[in-house]
């Protein structure tokens, strides 16, 4: 999982975009040999907001307005083997009859690590009841709520989209589905770029804007830990170089967060030399790197553990439903990236 | 006159306003007058003359009568008259009669109206149904008169004979019915024990689906193609004497099977005849099912093949009505059809040689296991979750069945071309004297690999391995010692990139611009970079030579450490430095599948170093050349070096003599 | 997606007699399924539950307020997320003997079907055996099952509703599915055999409780607990034999007419055995009220 940032330039709806000019800068920004067109890219990205938060607040004049909460489904062309569903974390805990509060803590352990973004102590979300939740909010600097990724099948990314809008619309309603439906790949130097104009599909079609992804192709601990941690996992656990574990062991959180800095000033750099005016980024957005750091976590601390348990065979647990179980290697691969679109994504109609 | 008198009831016959045609009037007067060749004046003139005669006699006939006539014609009018009334009595009386006809059928009816109501009524008018109800008149006899003893007695006696006929002929019935049912049960029970027998002998037995009384016999494979799937079961009828008859319907009953030939060159190979399966007695009703089963099999295998076969046009393969045609590699051809079991074909061709029908025998064994491990696939398949039905139809693909023995051959082709090419070109190197390192074969690495134990059946793990891309690997060292090669072969005519391949690295450390070709597909590419793999080792092995150091005094102190140094090793080209810039001497050598030679001749350079044909030769210096293998001695070419060592050696103390 | 079914109540006796039935009919052996199913439930925010703001206020209602308005008066529903098991994961029975009374074997054998089996009778045949594999939540993959009430008034005499099954990640799936909406309620077992006949999908199976306990989990268990020492739903432990069929577009009327065609041709076949039926309407509903 390479580091990457993401640029968004807003264009009017009428108005031709920026492609064309950053196609322009960056051809005569770099020799030609460092500039290798490589293929095409797509991207699909679904927001879906809270129904409650849409009703206008003249409507409940008794209640206050509750902080919006998004769903974004997103899928990558370069990361095909799953789609992303970015949540907001429920603001309250589930109410149903055998529950009570004090399950909280242990059915999201995720919580624990702690983004870069946001500096004071996470909302524990499920924690707080719900009538606490909006002064707990409060603290939150950045995002609205804090956010939770799920990597999904790519043959689940449609149907749950389906699901949310068919099963759930009392709390989910369906607000823009913005597409890029012919993305460029250049090389260049030690970076890809991905380009491509966005172009909403729902509800009206119109013209978005430019996304321009950079991704950081030099040497990078991030890249190399999320691999070796993905070889570990496809194969058998005796092939693993203890010495790759010791070396990965050494590493504190604090590194990682080093790392995404150095990169982020390197992609911000490449940026400015583009010139262009007026983008939005999203680099060092709230929850990056979190699968990183949880790797990290259970490299150090399990061991030799993590993975070490193959796989359920395919053929015996292909149970009745229609969906057969696809194996995702790499389940977290990509979240990073998916983070940062969707950061840029989230139009407000 | 009157009683002569008639009325025409029928009405006038519509006169035929058509004459006859003549051949009709001909034929006519054939018969009234006789033939017309008897016809002449005379017997005409006497015809008319009887005709006058006759006339003359009606005439006065008629004279007589005039008188009465006359009276007649004059009362005409009471004629008339008359006519009218004799018309009217008919009438009456018809109608009289109809009437009276009617009453009595009217009577008659309602008297069976009591026994037969339904038929009665048919024929009762109306107004009697309206009037008098169904079966309200009986008839009853009434006192019948006394019967004469004698008549008594003749009914008696006809009643019991009567009687006593009807009861033979109840008896006789009852016996023949007897010996019926008692054949009858003989013929069930065998029939029955012969279903039994086998069923015990495994075969499953169950009743037709579409006839429900009739039992059958499963023998087909359920994993069939449908058509073939449903040709798998036939009715076990019952002959007369109660033996079984496998009905199979209309599909023909002689046994068939795919004949495998190899054409090579003028030559035909044929495949073994699938023996006989089962008992000994051809008539058994075992045997029977076995042939048809053993039938459906064979043809369901072609069919496939065919399928399989058109799908390969690409290949090359032809099918010809009842004929594949698979044109495998050299002048290697093979020939698929399907035949009656007892039709020998031409048996000249396959007496020629019966052991070499090996490579016939295992392709006709191999796609029959195809087919039984498609059948596999089918079942594992069809019990998989199935998807949501839609509307458009899933094809079910070609089964592999030639594709593998197919690729197989190729590949066999292919990794024997290698062997004999390595042969080759390591004889001719060792032929010069070099200690070549063996290299070493690894053909068919693909299949050899293990597998990791899956939840696959091992059968089935053991097959799908030849469904799989083919490779074989060539590995081999270098005189220069951390140099290797290595050559796998892949063959897959599965999936696309159909075909073969060859994948060839090198290594050799003193040459550092060397890249592996990495992917070739042609036999000649990968000769020219094995052969010019070789000639760099060569290159390399003579440059690391020391020479032994010259005789002559002015040189020493330049030729210590003498060597063969390596200019354009690429082009096989070394040169041996002189002090004397015209003295500089060169050596080319040249590798081939055939042949290793090196040529030295001396060079006229500032350092040596030119190239190729513009590097300006010494006139007077002559072209040493010595060649590997050595020619035979006695011909003009023989030489006296016997390595090429010895070769390098010598050419470099010529160079200071 | 659609779904079309046909149940029937199969009492415990002819448990065993149908399944040697079922492996005749479709040729095939029983593939035993165990399976883990979560029951979630969709919520909303308690102070928002009457999006119905007094109809005679002077609001003058939007087109798009009247949207969200109705949106809002949705109906929500109950939904399961359905991991498959293998018996090895459900833990040690308290003897050695995994296969007793109350489950069937996966092995039984069948007169005159073929002896071929398929290669996956006997589940987890990566693990060694007499080497219990030890449950690893972190590893259990799930699936989404969401499934409508069944729709009302059809005249056809089978039970259609429209349905979506989704994979979901590996492992803990709560905090994702709170995150989406739901929350867990409880969870039980499933336990039975899968056969297929061409496009049908037979499963006779029951339902397990887990062994009452006083204080009921509030999350997914981490550990299973052995098959034998599972309840039936089914004092009697009767089996539910279930048909169904999966259509991929329920507009399509020709396919959905197929697809009924197919399951009466099934009833037809299984008619001496069984009685295949329509399931009751209400008793399917898996609305959250």
């Amino acid at each position: 999982m390479p580091v990457t940032g993401v640029y968004f330039i807003p264009s009017h709806p009428n108005a031709s975009t920026a492609l064309s000019t950053l196609t322009e800068r960056l051809r005569s920004s770099f020799t030609d040999e460092d500039f290798i067109p490589l293929g095409r890219w797509a991207l699909d990205h679904k927001l879906m907001r809270d129904t409650p938060g849409l009703l206008p607040a003249s409507a409940n004049p008794g209640q206050r307005p509750s902080k919006p909460r998004y769903m974004q489904l997103l899928s990558l062309t370069h990361y095909p083997s799953h789609g992303f569903i970015y949540t907001s974390e429920p603001t309250e805990k589930p109410f149903h009859p055998p529950s009570a509060a004090s399950s909280a803590p242990s059915a999201t352990p995720a919580n624990g690590a702690v983004s870069p973004g946001q500096g004071g102590p996470a909302p524990a979300p499920t924690a707080a009841a719900s009538h606490t939740s909006a002064t707990s909010q409060g603290g939150a600097s950045a995002a609205e709520t804090q956010m939770l990724m799920t990597t999904v099948p790519p043959s689940s990314y449609k149907t749950l989209f389906q699901h949310f809008t068919y099963a759930c619309q009392p709390f989910w309603c369906h607000r823009l589905t913005v597409t890029v439906p012919n993305g460029v790949v250049y090389d260049i130097g030690d970076f890809r770029v991905r380009l491509g104009d966005v172009r909403q599909t729902w509800p009206t079609a119109r013209v978005r804007g430019t996304i321009v992804e950079i991704e950081w192709r030099g040497p990078s601990v991030v890249d190399s830990l999320a691999a070796a941690s993905q070889a570990r996992r496809s194969g058998s656990a005796d092939d693993v170089d203890s010495g790759v574990d010791l070396s990965f062991s050494v590493l504190e959180e604090a590194d990682i967060d080093a790392e995404y800095e150095a990169t982020a000033s390197l992609i911000r750099e490449f940026w400015a030399r583009l010139g262009v005016q007026g983008a939005r980024e999203a680099i060092l957005v709230p929850g990056i790197g979190k699968e990183i750091k949880e790797k990290l976590g259970r490299v150090r601390g399990a061991g030799r553990d993590v993975g070490g348990r193959s796989l359920k065979d395919e053929a015996t647990l292909a149970g009745l439903g229609g969906v057969p179980f696809e194996d995702d290697i790499d389940p977290a691969a990509g979240t990073d990236v998916a983070r940062q679109y969707m950061e840029v994504l989230r139009f407000n109609r | 006159m009157a009683d002569s008198f008639t009325l025409p009831l029928r009405p006038l016959r519509e006169q035929n306003d058509r004459p006859d045609t003549l051949p009709v009037e001909i034929s006519q007067i054939n018969k009234q007058w006789g033939s017309f060749r008897d016809v002449n004046e005379e017997v005409l003139r006497a015809k008319i003359a009887e005709e006058e005669k006759r006339n003359g006699a009606l005439q006065q006939e008629e004279d007589e009568d005039s008188g009465g006539q006359e009276t007649g014609d004059i009362d005409m009018t009471e004629r008339r008259e008359q006519l009218f009334k004799r018309r009217n009595d008919i009438t009456q009386f018809a109608v009289q009669s109809h009437m009276e006809t009617m009453f009595a059928l009217d009577f008659i009816s309602l008297l069976l109206s009591k026994h037969a109501p339904r038929q009665a009524e048919t024929s009762m008018s109306p107004f009697l149904k309206q009037v008098a109800p169904l079966g309200s008149l009986d008839s009853e006899l009434v006192n019948p008169p006394p019967k004469p003893e004698s008549a008594m007695k003749d009914i008696a006696t006809v009643s019991r004979g009567w009687r006593i006929q009807n009861f033979n002929s109840a008896s006789s019935k009852l016996l023949s019915a007897a010996t019926r049912l008692e054949g009858e049960i003989k013929s069930e029970t065998r029939y029955w024990n012969e279903v039994l027998a086998i069923k015990d002998k495994g075969w499953k037995v169950c009743r037709l689906p579409r006839e429900k009384q009739a039992l059958g016999v499963q023998y087909g494979f359920i994993e069939a193609t449908p058509v073939f799937r449903d040709r798998g079961l036939a009715s076990l009828r019952r002959a007369h004497d109660g033996s079984l008859i496998l009905d199979k319907g209309l599909i023909p009953s002689g046994a068939r099977h795919v004949r495998v030939r190899v054409r090579q060159g003028s030559q035909i190979f044929e495949s073994f005849k699938p023996h006989r399966t089962g008992s000994n007695d051809a008539e058994s009703i075992e045997h029977r099912i076995l042939q048809a089963r053993d039938s459906v099999f064979e043809e369901e295998l072609f069919h496939e093949l065919v399928r399989e076969a058109r799908a390969m046009a690409s290949f090359g393969v032809t099918t010809r009505q009842d004929l594949i045609r698979i044109p495998a590699f050299d002048d290697v051809e093979l020939l698929l059809d399907i035949v009656e079991a007892d039709t020998d074909s031409i048996p000249t061709e396959q007496n020629s040689a019966h052991d070499d029908s090996q490579l016939a025998d295992g392709l006709a064994h191999s796609i029959r296991i195809l087919l039984a491990f498609a059948h596999r696939q089918n079942l594992r398949r069809r019990t998989q979750v199935p998807r949501p039905l839609t509307t458009n139809k899933r094809l079910t693909p070609e089964y592999h069945l030639l594709r593998p023995a197919l690729a197989y051959l190729q590949h066999l082709s292919h990794v024997r071309w290698l062997e004999s090419f390595f042969h080759d070109i390591f004889s001719v190197l060792r032929s010069s004297g070099l200690e070549m390192p063996e290299w070493t074969s690894n053909t068919f690495a693909s299949w050899k690999v293990a597998q990791n134990p899956s939840s696959l059946v091992t059968l089935e793990a053991l097959v799908e391995k030849f469904l799989r891309p083919i490779e074989s690997v060539f590995n081999g060292s270098l005189l220069t010692s951390p140099g290797s090669f290595a050559v796998t072969i892949r063959t897959n005519l599965s999936s696309p990139p159909f075909g073969t391949n060859y994948d060839v690295s090198l290594k050799l450390s003193t040459i550092s611009d060397l890249k592996s070709p990495g992917r070739l597909g042609l036999k000649d590419e990968v000769e020219a970079a094995i052969s010019h793999l070789l000639l760099l080792d060569v290159v390399s092995s003579i440059s690391s030579k020391e020479l032994p150091a010259g005789q002559n005094g002015p040189e020493e102190d330049i030729s210590k450490n003498r060597r063969w140094n390596p200019v354009y090793p690429h082009l096989g080209e070394l040169l041996l430095p002189h002090v004397n810039p015209e003295k500089h001497k060169k050596m080319k050598i040249t590798l081939s599948r055939h042949e290793l030679s090196l040529t030295t001749y001396i060079v006229r350079s500032i350092d040596g170093i030119g190239r190729g044909t513009r590097e300006q030769r010494s006139h007077n210096a002559e072209a040493h050349t010595c060649k590997f293998p050595k020619p035979p001695v006695g011909t003009p070419g023989a030489q006296e070096h016997s390595s090429i060592m010895d070769f390098v050696v010598a050419e470099a103390s010529d160079a200071h003599s | 997606m659609h779904e079309l079914l046909l149940f029937a109540s199969v009492p415990v006796h002819q448990h065993h007699e149908l399944l040697q039935q079922l492996a005749g009919l479709t040729a095939m052996q029983p593939r035993h399924a165990i399976e883990r199913r979560l029951i979630f439930k969709a919520y909303r925010k308690p102070g928002l539950i009457t999006g119905r703001v007094g109809g005679s206020q002077d609001l003058q209602q939007s087109g798009d307020l009247q949207r969200v308005n109705k949106m809002l008066n949705g109906s929500m529903f109950y939904t399961q997320v359905v991991g498959p098991v293998s018996e090895k994961e459900l833990g040690p029975a308290s003897t050695s003997m995994s296969t007793s009374v109350p489950a069937p074997d996966p092995d039984t054998p069948m007169a005159g079907t073929d002896e071929s089996k398929p290669p996956a009778p006997v589940p987890n045949a990566a693990v060694p055996d007499g080497e219990a594999s030890a449950y690893d939540y972190e590893q259990q993959p799930w699936r989404l099952e969401f499934r409508d009430i069944p729709e009302a008034a059809t005249r056809s005499a089978i039970t259609t509703r429209v349905m979506a099954s989704a994979a979901l990640p590996r492992g803990d799936i709560v905090p994702s599915m709170n995150a989406w909406g739901y929350g867990f309620v409880t969870e039980y077992l499933v336990e039975g055999d899968i056969f297929i006949h061409n496009d049908i999908v037979i499963f006779l199976h029951r339902v397990l409780h887990y062994p009452s306990s006083d204080n009921e989990p509030r999350e997914p268990r981490r550990n299973l607990t052995a098959l034998k020492d599972m309840e039936p739903l089914e004092k009697t432990g009767s089996y539910v034999l279930q048909a169904s069929i999966t259509v991929q577009d329920g507009t399509n009327q020709e396919t959905m007419k197929t697809a009924s065609q197919h399951l009466f041709g099934l009833r037809e076949q299984l008619k001496s055995a069984v009685r295949l039926e329509q399931a009751d309407r209400l008793s399917l509903d898996t609305r959250a009220k």
